[in-house]
């Protein structure tokens, strides 16, 4: 979540609208939103029941099911689908992008100001892939992301056995992205089978 | 966009000096050789290689007659965009440059390290368009040459 998304919406609007308008050629069904959304039934509920009011989801039944979907005809759907996309959804975005080389990345996460949610109109995404690609395959397979997301895709690039070494040498830019929010985009360190005991942050 | 849509915006119009192009580019072999040395660090042989970039770069540009307008901003953004006016550089590779550009940016103003597979990539894109901007000077320009 970044601070454009928490200034225009509140929690519970971020988790449901980050759900529903990031998957709108989908319905899903009041148990599925909850937990996805990890929130309680009644906040939920009231949510949902306020959005189909104004039209920005539609609900279906189906058996005893009700069924909600980011709704077309709503006025403002591709202004909020925009909206969506840039602020709650660049993950999505960034991991839709990488899909051509996702196999060579071990660990994909973006750091820095929009991990941490300070970031501003102006800034750039960095993103930390470690695996076996190169610098220019990275910035050719974000390229059409950036226009997507309206930021600067900035990738750090790091091969596998670069990335040991800098945590061997406990490495000063390391170091400090292990204290500082990181927003997981494919992979981890762990499930790669590398090591990670003693080090910082699980890093 | 055309070279001339950014004259007084990013460019202005020289008459084109064959010593200044030539030190250009010797220059850039420079740098690019030193983009090669051991013993020094990522950061040391990306910037060797990325001034290569842009003194390549300029080379071309004020072969074509032009140079970037100091007293703007973002002189090396426009050098590279308007590669594929000047030489026909592929859009691609542009992206890439463009990229390097901002490793460049983070790594001289907030303290980026540069991993060891990007200096690759500059030196190795440096390389190609040291091949490019000879070929296209010599095949457009090879007054500028002798």
């Amino acid at each position: 979540m970044s601070q454009l998304s928490e200034a225009l919406f509140t929690t519970t609007q971020q988790r449901v609208l980050g759900l529903l308008y990031n998957r709108p050629d989908r319905s899903f069904y009041t148990n599925e939103i909850l937990r996805a959304t990890g929130m309680g039934v009644a906040t939920i509920k009231r949510e949902l029941d306020r959005m189909t009011a104004a039209g920005l989801l539609s609900l279906r039944r189906q058996g005893n099911q009700l069924h909600y979907q980011a709704n077309p005809d709503c006025p403002i759907y591709n202004e909020l689908r925009g909206i969506i996309r840039k602020t709650i959804g660049m993950v999505d975005v960034l991991r839709e992008a990488l899909a051509p080389v996702a196999e060579n990345i071990v660990w994909g996460f973006v750091f820095g100001s929009v991990a941490s949610g300070k970031d501003s109109a102006g800034s750039d995404i960095d993103l930390m892939l470690i695996g076996d690609l190169s610098f220019a395959e990275a910035v050719t397979a974000l390229h059409p992301a950036q226009e997507a997301l309206s930021r600067e895709v900035n990738p750090k690039v790091f091969r596998v056995e670069e990335w040991q070494r800098l945590l061997r040498e406990n490495d000063s830019f390391i170091r400090e992205l292990s204290r500082k929010p990181r927003l997981d985009v494919m992979g981890n360190w762990n499930e790669s089978g590398k090591p990670d005991r003693n080090q910082p942050g699980n890093y | 966009m055309s070279l001339e849509n950014l004259i007084g915006i990013s460019l202005e119009t020289i008459e084109p000096d064959r010593t200044t192009i030539a030190r250009l580019l010797a220059a850039a072999e420079r740098n690019l050789k030193d983009s090669h040395a051991e013993n020094v660090s990522n950061e040391t042989r990306f910037d060797a290689a990325y001034k290569a970039i842009m003194q390549l770069a300029n080379a071309a540009l004020q072969a074509n007659g032009y140079r970037t307008l100091t007293s703007k901003p973002g002189h090396h953004l426009t050098m590279i965009q308007v590669m594929n006016l000047i030489i026909g550089l592929d859009q691609n590779t542009i992206i890439v440059l463009n990229g390097l550009r901002k490793q460049r940016n983070n790594s001289d103003y907030f303290g980026d390290i540069i991993p060891a597979s990007t200096t690759a990539d500059c030196v190795s894109h440096a390389e190609n368009l040291n091949r490019n901007v000879l070929d296209w000077i010599k095949a457009n320009h090879p007054e500028l040459m002798e």
